[in-house]
């Protein structure tokens, strides 16, 4: 009878683990959290949740915000020493800076931001490329952010939060950040697959913004706006991730490869929306080799040396 | 500095001018597809010359390029209710439309528009394409049209001429028309390249026109944007268009053969950026085989056993 009661037990277990770990596959990927299971898991010891939404300093510790986050507000990127480029700030200033959110070694960072547009998902997405570009892989963004924890009901505080300081110790990981140099000399072969997350225009050459100093893009390519990555649109919040089964689709419908083991380097006007394009080809789609052009078009286009190409699609079929 | 820039800018001008006078035509013999404001100055009141405006009527009772006729865009290709989209209307209307006009079929007719931004252009250079599908194949297109005109001081007037009824008789040109069955029949045969003249986004399936049913492209579209073909943009005016060596790039850049005897089949949401592919293509690159899809995605979308392709380029599946 004991025994199977117990073997009764094991199975009821089994079964149980087996429907929660299936559940917690299915209901979103590891770097994708809904609202729900943030604020079913708000008050789990080793999570941090970090703001990364715009504010001036003076608002930065009244305007309301999820109870318990930290108000991360950078500089997630800084002017590099020649002024071109919008780039990632030296390593030990992202560490200190990191520490002081409360950040440690074994701390699940949860990050969000105002959620309303896929621009404000795009900054999440830098601080998330930030961190795993300093080794620490246990991130996540929260799906649609702010916008969709208000529209779901779920409590907001104006408190302020100051954490005690974490002992988050990162250092840089160079298979996530391509330089200038690495650019260069990848634009010869044709292995690289580069993925440009601008807009259509600025992609073909068409408008460019006022600092840029060239119009076009890298040649040959492929074109996968970050605004098509997400549910925004421009009557539409908040700024959810699309399916999926959508960004898959859309994937192989801009022309990038199956295979989960080829070499990708996004890149975009300077290094924001290409950490969307990051974010959902390494972290989403299960892309192994993906880095972030840092200094995006900023850099390269003040690089004379830099072929770029106007007036063309980069990556196409020939008729 | 100075005395260096004259030389260079009668350079830039003696090149502009014999642009415009060798401008090979695509058209007929003698017709220039595109004429300058300063050209057009010098020939207001050419015999046989008809200028039409077709901004809105309320646009034109404003003020208007001295001795131009008002025709708006809208009433040449209305919405037609039983179709539910955008339809040219049939030849017999067109031939009562064009002699009230003064139209004759001799008659060059210039066409402009307001100019200012890639839309106002596609109205003018749609109309373009409308009075060649009817058999008028002498007619001009007016650069960077009422913008330009302005910009550049030259007169305007809001006198109403009353012209002599001409005697065009509108010849539909099939040629240069697609159908419904035209495309049905080439997603089988393949033999045309479809040109999607809407926005990237449209072309992607992420966003579309509300009265547009479906979301997508024709499958194996190539995307050509009509805003591409001008040179207004963001704070930029007016809409000239482009030069020929950038047209040629461009259509090279969106994947289109530089062979100018393959079969091109023209569509947007109404026919309307699709007509200015279409003048672009034809008229201005000498593309001798393009048609424009009247119905567009207006009706196909409406076809739902019809294949649409979304979160694609059409020009990277294969």
């Amino acid at each position: 009878m004991n025994t199977y009661k117990a073997k009764m037990a094991g199975i009821f277990a089994a079964v149980i683990l087996i429907a929660c770990s299936s559940g917690l596959a299915l209901a979103s990927p590891r770097a994708l959290v809904s609202v729900d299971w943030l604020a079913g898991n708000l008050k789990t010891p080793n999570i941090v949740v970090l703001d990364v939404g715009a504010f001036t300093q003076y608002e930065r510790n009244h305007i309301p915000h999820i109870p318990g986050a930290v108000k991360a507000f950078g500089p997630w990127q800084t002017m590099n020493d020649k002024f071109v480029g919008f780039m990632m700030p030296k390593v030990d200033d992202l560490v200190r800076m990191i520490r002081g959110y409360g950040v440690n070694n074994d701390s699940f960072v949860i990050i969000y931001d105002e959620g309303v547009t896929a621009q404000d998902t795009a900054k999440s997405a830098r601080a998330l490329w930030t961190l795993e570009a300093l080794g620490h892989n246990k991130v996540a963004i929260l799906d649609g952010g702010f916008a969709a924890w208000k529209d779901a009901g779920k409590p907001v505080s104006s408190e302020p939060v100051v954490p005690w300081p974490g002992n988050f110790s990162g250092t840089l990981v160079s298979a996530k950040v391509a330089t200038l140099v690495e650019v260069k000399k990848a634009l010869g072969s044709s292995r690289m697959v580069f993925v440009d997350n601008r807009l259509p225009d600025e992609h073909f050459g068409q408008e460019k913004r006022s600092y840029v100093k060239r119009y076009g893009h890298l040649p040959g390519s492929r074109l996968w706006p970050a605004s098509f990555m997400t549910n925004a649109g421009s009557d539409f919040s908040p700024s959810s991730m699309r399916d999926m089964a959508e960004l898959k689709e859309m994937a192989e419908g801009v022309g990038i490869p199956t295979d989960k083991n080829v070499e990708i380097i996004t890149y975009s006007t300077q290094g924001l929306e290409a950490a969307m394009g990051y974010f959902v080809l390494h972290d989403l789609l299960g892309y192994k080799n993906v880095k972030l052009f840092d200094g995006s078009i900023l850099e390269s286009a003040a690089d004379k040396s830099v072929p770029m190409e106007t007036n063309s699609w980069g990556y196409k079929k020939h008729l | 500095m100075k005395r260096n820039m004259i030389p260079s800018l009668l350079f830039v001008l003696l090149i502009a001018a014999s642009g415009l006078i060798t401008a090979p035509s695509a058209v007929t013999a003698g017709t220039v597809p595109l004429v300058s404001t300063g050209w057009l100055e010098q020939h207001l009141g050419a015999p046989d010359t008809v200028i039409i405006d077709v901004r809105t009527e309320a646009n034109y009772n404003f003020g208007h390029l001295p001795g131009a006729v008002s025709l708006a865009y809208a009433s040449l290709k209305p919405f037609n209710p039983v179709k539910q989209c955008q339809l040219t209307l049939p030849p017999e209307e067109v031939t009562r439309m064009m002699r009230a006009l003064g139209v004759n079929e001799s008659t060059h007719v210039i066409i402009y528009d307001q100019g200012n931004t890639a839309l106002d252009a596609t109205e003018g250079c749609a109309a373009v394409w409308i009075l060649e599908s009817m058999g008028h194949e002498n007619v001009s297109y007016l650069d960077g049209g009422f913008t330009k005109w302005t910009f550049e001081g030259r007169l305007i007037d809001n006198k109403k001429p009353a012209p002599q009824p001409g005697n065009f008789t509108a010849k539909p040109d099939t040629t240069k028309v697609a159908t419904l069955d035209d495309v049905i029949a080439n997603l089988k045969t393949t033999e045309a390249i479809f040109l999607d003249d809407r926005s990237s986004v449209q072309h992607f399936g992420i966003s579309k026109r509300a009265d547009v049913v479906r979301y997508g492209h024709i499958p194996d579209s190539l995307n050509f944007p009509a805003d591409f073909m001008t040179n207004a943009g963001i704070n930029r005016a007016p809409a000239t268009i482009k030069s020929r060596e950038e047209l040629a790039a461009m259509a090279q850049g969106v994947g289109l053969p530089k062979d100018r005897n393959r079969k091109i089949i023209v569509y947007c949401n109404s026919a309307q950026q699709a007509g200015m592919g279409y003048f672009v293509l034809h008229d201005i690159m000498g593309y001798r085989n393009v048609k424009t899809y009247d119905g567009s995605m207006l009706e196909y979308a409406q076809v739902i056993r019809l294949p649409l392709v979304k979160f694609a380029w059409g020009f990277v599946t294969k």
